[in-house]
């Protein structure tokens, strides 16, 4: 396991770098201007790094041959997944922490229920992602994390400006939200999250199995 | 079941098919301290007969036993054998440096000592990225890391294809030190038969998804001969003494069984190169190949 993570954390310093490089673009920019209007996209860039970084490492190791060489040594081929979604956890802890710092550089620190949100979301787009990657390529996970971004706000927008849901929904939702114990939601959502994540590893190592290279 | 370890692989009734082309029942046995050559044609089936053996495509029926075990129920088996496919499959970002330590947690037996030697010895810069190499340099790569585990089983699938001849050589000189012990053997896929010929002990024979051959290379280089001579001579001959013939403006070429010959017949010698081309291309007196 401890080689797999080496080697990913080694083969990925390049894209790493740069997503690193863009996050610094982003948090300076934010800085520098004390623009509150920036933070929502920066948070929305890490949360875009953090759930895509992972699919990288898949795709990197299909198209560098090095699947083929993995699955023919002694670490199973479940194993070999196993390492990809700790990788994936240890981006997700590194972008929410980029998040924090983003946000407590322009005066604006997020609690820690917010952060907990950031993380989980991360989680649970990796939890999507990957299987796709495995099963249709980087490409298809482009495209299919472009759905989930736009087809949401899409809907939204479409019920709202259609009255099918109105403001005081919303506002509705917001109270419910608010007056919700935080410990609860937080822990519902973790709950949500891990769960996804453990049915994405079953459904990663079941794609992986079936691969021939 | 065969369970004995006396072999380093055994194939039994090995079959995939795809669309096109079957890998159909290949049986093949290594025997244990040997080096054994894979000859065949671009696309005999060479390549997916190993993938076969290693797990990297799944099998439509047959037994694959390695170092005695079933890779795929047993994959502890893979520590003791190192594996040279015909193309890198090592991260281009990475160096040979991070390469072995990355690879000394992934086999328990790395020996990083060794990793370094053979790194010297093959002149390759540790702090070099691998997608800064040639493919002589990537291919010696391959077989540092796969002699760097202690393993008692190497399987190259076209490791010399597209190599120089001195990077071939250097490559055939290690896997003759690598079954000095008797303890280890090599299993060598090719369609460069020269080398072959110089290093393999038994070599088989792969013509569309078809074994034609497995046989002791010096038995079939001693067993076999080319002759020159009329096509009335050839038809003559005793048909089952003839495997394959080619024509030409003096006469015909024939790969013969040498014994089956009457003794006033002036055999040459036939290398391994002979014997594929003639089993692929010459016509035995109306049929082609073995």
């Amino acid at each position: 396991m401890k080689g797999l993570l080496y080697k990913d954390f080694a083969s990925t310093k390049r894209e790493t770098c740069i997503c690193a490089l863009m996050c610094v673009i982003f948090l300076a920019f934010a800085v520098v201007t004390g623009s509150q209007s920036v933070l929502a996209p920066t948070i929305g860039i890490m949360i875009a790094f953090g759930a895509m970084s992972p699919t990288y490492s898949l795709q990197y190791d299909k198209t560098s041959g090095w699947n083929r060489f993995i699955s023919a040594s002694p670490i199973s081929r479940n194993k070999v997944i196993f390492s990809k979604y700790v990788f994936g956890l240890v981006d997700a802890a590194v972008f929410t922490l980029l998040t924090m710092l983003a946000n407590v550089l322009t005066g604006n620190a997020l609690s820690y229920l917010w952060l907990s949100a950031v993380l989980l979301l991360i989680l649970a787009l990796q939890a999507i992602m990957l299987p796709v990657c495995l099963k249709l390529g980087q490409n298809a996970v482009a495209v299919i994390f472009m759905l989930l971004v736009f087809v949401p706000i899409g809907i939204g927008a479409v019920l709202y400006k259609t009255g099918i849901i109105d403001k005081a929904f919303l506002d509705s939702i917001s109270a419910a939200a608010a007056a919700a114990s935080p410990v609860l939601l937080f822990g519902m959502l973790a709950v949500a999250a891990a769960l996804l994540y453990v049915i994405s590893y079953l459904l990663s190592c079941r794609f992986f199995q079936k691969q021939e290279f | 079941m065969i369970t004995t370890m006396k072999n380093a692989i055994d194939l039994r009734g090995l079959r995939k098919e795809y669309k096109g082309f079957t890998l159909d029942n290949i049986s093949l046995s290594l025997p244990m301290g040997c080096i054994m050559g894979f000859i065949g044609e671009n696309g005999a089936g060479k390549s997916t007969t190993i993938k076969a053996m290693l797990g990297l495509i799944g099998k439509d029926s047959g037994e694959v036993l390695l170092l005695g075990k079933d890779p795929l129920k047993d994959r502890t088996v893979m520590e003791d054998i190192g594996l040279v496919l015909d193309s890198g499959f090592f991260p281009p970002e990475m160096n040979a440096k991070a390469l072995g330590t990355a690879l000394s947690s992934i086999y328990r037996n790395w020996d990083s000592a060794a990793f370094q030697a053979f790194l010297s010895r093959f002149e390759i810069d540790p702090a070099k990225k691998v997608k800064e190499y040639s493919r002589g340099m990537v291919m010696k790569l391959s077989l540092t890391a796969a002699l760097s585990h202690k393993a008692k089983l190497l399987i190259l699938d076209e490791a010399t294809s597209g190599l120089d001849p001195i990077v071939r050589d250097d490559i055939l000189d290690l896997l003759f030190e690598f079954i000095e012990d008797e303890q280890h053997s090599v299993f060598l896929s090719s369609h460069i038969t020269d080398d072959l010929e110089k290093i393999a002990d038994y070599v088989a024979f792969l013509h569309k998804g078809k074994l034609v051959l497995s046989a002791e290379k010096d038995l079939l280089l001693d067993s076999f001969g080319i002759l020159k001579c009329s096509e009335a001579e050839l038809q003559s001959l005793s048909p089952t003494s003839v495997t394959g013939m080619r024509k030409s403006e003096f006469g015909v070429t024939a790969l013969v069984k040498k014994y089956e010959l009457p003794a006033r017949y002036q055999v040459e010698p036939a290398s391994l190169e002979d014997i594929m081309l003639y089993s692929i291309k010459g016509k035995r007196q109306g049929k082609e190949g073995l």
